[in-house]
């Protein structure tokens, strides 16, 4: 296998065409978009999510009943909502199969994609955003960026295994060019603007 | 037969300033001939009154 | 060994358009309306054409400096955990999943999306050796069911109505033929796939792109099945073309605005996924393919093709292709892209795809990374001209034609008698189908009574010279 790795790398070289291109420079480009947030709520409705702005995890915890009365399983990672099962005693992912809600922070938001930063941190076992049938995210309202070159100076991903940049619920336009929710992963996805640290 | 560029030509929103019932394009110009003969074609099959002129009859005035 | 034949795809084409009024209207449509929505997610960004460019480069600055990214890319990667694999060609690459998947005891297995492992014909290999392989994305699931490859590299079943769907679903999955409500069917292959991921021994994807910066590796999916099953099963298999590579994480800022836009009009995937060596408790293989890519890159005319994000871009937009519907072009890439690509993989076999095209240019247009397809295109039919892959009777007419152009007296005598013969000729002879296809569903052109010239001789000349 180091004899393949060798050829490819020789072929390379006795190929590269002769005239080397420079790496451009890339511009910060002018945000247009006015209220990040608002910007965020828009986009992230256009993608088949929805936002909350959620004043105390009391507010939290009724509004995740509220979305899902019939969810037996909650399964949290953040101190706001404490859930039926804490994902900190999960190490192996099978065991989310039955998860209904899954509750996890994410780091900051995209406003241009309505988009957020979730990583294996965040997630503690990575399957908990995928495996679930609805997704809870919440997001301090404080950290949103506006594009996509601002969210890439944000993440560290040596840092990180896993790191998702997460639009809405997962979607399928695959028959008929119909958009389907809940295709594959979670069915839904809710974002409560909460700031971290309260209790 | 259909040709989504010829139905899309028809339906274009109305230029502002336009006169009420004047809907879609009138004229489609190109500098390609055999681009223009296989539209002009199919608007013709479809009854469509689409007039198809080359980029030079613009440039020149003429002829229409 | 002899040559595989040529692919016909004129005629492919005909089959899908004659088989009912229904396939190919809704298939031209569908794609048309997508191909709308990415023009306008292109037209709301002020900045899209210099983000253009700035990915070009950057694609064109990392293909001329490939090994480097290579290895720095492997080394990364390896410092985090994973374990980089090479593989000459799609052979080399089976051969490396398997004894991956052996050592691992993996009997079954569960993939996303992956146009290389398409190109290297992996399913099948895995599943001549005992490995069951399930597709997870949908639209590669259903054509996985159907027998067939996928048709467009983003919507695979794109060429299906409902109605094939729910009859495929009820023969192979035992749901109600009468229900094609899209809805429903997601829900039945949701879960029908569900199980398969929890008793999967190892998960696969492609990769989209590989940031050598970081040893990272990006899987876009809207499902988010590729995290489904990266997260579920132990072991996690990354199939990479060399040519994804990208140098710096903030280029990926640029290629992320860019691709799904330019896919379906939307401004990201749902899924936008960083892998940067194994999960927690887990194993990563990357797998980094060659497979003719460093051939390509020393094709000077071609070699630009090699910066392609595998958008789907050109395919939506190209008349030809909608009309089309992927298969017809028998390759695993279709489309305008499918024509420049296709043929270094097999150039007789292939010596026909450069003719299926009107040459509009609008694949060059909507390119995020400025690829000039259409200008390839030209270039391969040059190359099959050359070679003489050409059928006879177009080397004929081609050589009648070349001499009239090139004798303008001739060509004024020939148009000024095809005029009054047009006008003459009995309908019955010119709109005969089997004689002029051209008459099947256009008008023939009326030829005007004074030609362009002969106007301009008359009114323009002595303005000048």
């Amino acid at each position: 296998m180091e004899a393949s790795r060798q050829q490819i790398l020789n072929a390379i070289r006795q190929n590269t065409p002769p005239l080397k291109v420079q790496h451009p420079e890339i511009p910060a480009f002018k945000w247009m978009g006015g209220s990040v947030k608002a910007a965020f709520v828009q986009r992230l409705e256009e993608a088949g999510g929805a936002a909350h702005d959620i004043a105390t995890p009391a507010e939290a915890e009724a509004k995740l009943n509220a979305l899902h009365p019939h969810a037996k399983v909650v399964c949290s990672g953040v101190p706001e909502i404490a859930g039926t099962r804490r994902i900190e005693s999960v190490r192996d992912p099978h065991a989310l199969a039955d998860v209904d809600v899954a509750v996890v922070r994410a780091q900051f938001g995209i406003a241009e994609g309505g988009a957020v930063w979730v990583t294996q941190e965040d997630l503690v076992v990575d399957a908990l955003g995928f495996l679930s049938q609805h997704l809870i995210i919440l997001l301090d309202p404080d950290q949103i960026v506006a594009d996509l070159h601002e969210g890439y100076r944000r993440v560290r991903l040596d840092k990180t295994a896993y790191g998702c940049f997460m639009m809405g619920p997962s979607a399928t336009a695959d028959v008929e060019a119909t958009l389907v929710h809940g295709a594959q992963g979670a069915r839904t996805l809710n974002v409560f603007f909460m700031r971290g640290g309260q209790v | 037969m259909r040709d989504l560029v010829v139905e899309d030509f028809l339906d274009h929103d109305p230029l502002p300033g336009q006169p009420a019932g004047v809907e879609g394009a009138e004229y489609v110009v190109s500098p390609d001939m055999s681009c223009l003969m296989h539209q002009q074609g199919i608007a013709r099959r479809a009854r469509a009154d689409l007039k198809y002129i080359h980029v030079a009859q613009v440039l020149n005035g003429g002829p229409f | 060994m002899s040559k595989e034949a040529q692919v016909d795809v004129a005629a492919n084409a005909g089959l899908f358009i004659l088989q009912d009024p229904v396939h190919e209207p809704m298939h031209d449509k569908f794609l048309w309306n997508t191909m709308q929505r990415r023009n306008a997610a292109a037209a709301a960004i002020p900045e899209w054409e210099e983000l253009r460019k700035l990915a070009s480069q950057i694609k064109e600055h990392t293909l001329t400096h490939l090994d480097r990214y290579l290895e720095e890319f492997e080394s990364n990667a390896t410092k985090l955990g994973a374990k980089v694999h090479w593989a000459v060609d799609g052979a080399e690459h089976n051969n490396i999943v398997y004894s991956i998947l052996q050592e691992h005891g993996v009997k079954e297995l569960i993939k996303s999306k992956s146009m290389l492992q398409e190109e290297c014909g992996m399913v099948p290999f895995l599943q001549h050796r005992g490995i069951q392989v399930t597709e997870s994305d949908l639209g590669e699931r259903i054509q996985q069911l159907d027998g067939q490859p996928p048709s467009h590299i983003v919507m695979p079943s794109i060429h299906k109505t409902r109605q094939d769907v729910a009859k495929l679903f009820a023969r192979t999955i035992g749901t109600d033929p009468n229900n094609d409500d899209p809805h429903f069917l997601t829900e039945a292959m949701r879960n029908n796939a569900r199980p398969r991921f929890l008793t999967a021994g190892a998960g696969m994807t492609g990769g989209n792109f590989a940031i050598a910066e970081t040893g990272t590796f990006l899987v876009c999916t809207n499902e988010g099945n590729a995290d489904i099953g990266a997260s579920v099963p132990p072991l996690h298999i990354a199939s990479i073309g060399i040519e994804k590579l990208v140098p710096r994480v903030e280029d990926m800022g640029v290629f992320l605005r860019l691709l799904s836009r330019s896919a379906v009009g939307s401004p990201l995937t749902q899924y936008s996924s960083h892998f940067t060596g194994p999960k927690k408790d887990g194993e990563l293989h990357i797998v980094l393919v060659d497979n003719g890519r460093t051939r390509r890159l020393g094709m000077p005319e071609f070699w630009h093709s090699l910066k392609c994000i595998r958008c789907g871009a050109c395919m939506n937009t190209c008349p030809v292709y909608r009309r089309s519907g992927g298969l017809a072009y028998g390759a695993t890439y279709s489309g305008p892209i499918g024509v420049i690509l296709d043929p270094t993989f097999d150039e007789f076999k292939y010596s026909e795809l450069p003719f299926h095209s009107t040459l509009c240019g609008s694949c060059s247009e909507v390119c995020p990374v400025k690829i000039d397809i259409s200008d390839q295109i030209y270039k391969w039919r040059r190359v099959m001209a050359k070679k003489g892959y050409l059928p006879l009777a177009k080397r004929a007419s081609f050589q009648v034609a070349g001499h009239v152009f090139a004798h303008p007296e001739e060509y004024r005598a020939l148009t000024k008698l095809a005029g009054p013969a047009m006008e003459y000729a009995p309908d019955f002879l010119l709109y005969n189908k089997a004689l002029n296809p051209w008459g099947r569903d256009r008008e023939l052109p009326q030829l005007a009574k004074q030609s362009f010239r002969e106007w301009y001789l008359a009114n323009r000349s002595s303005h000048g010279s």
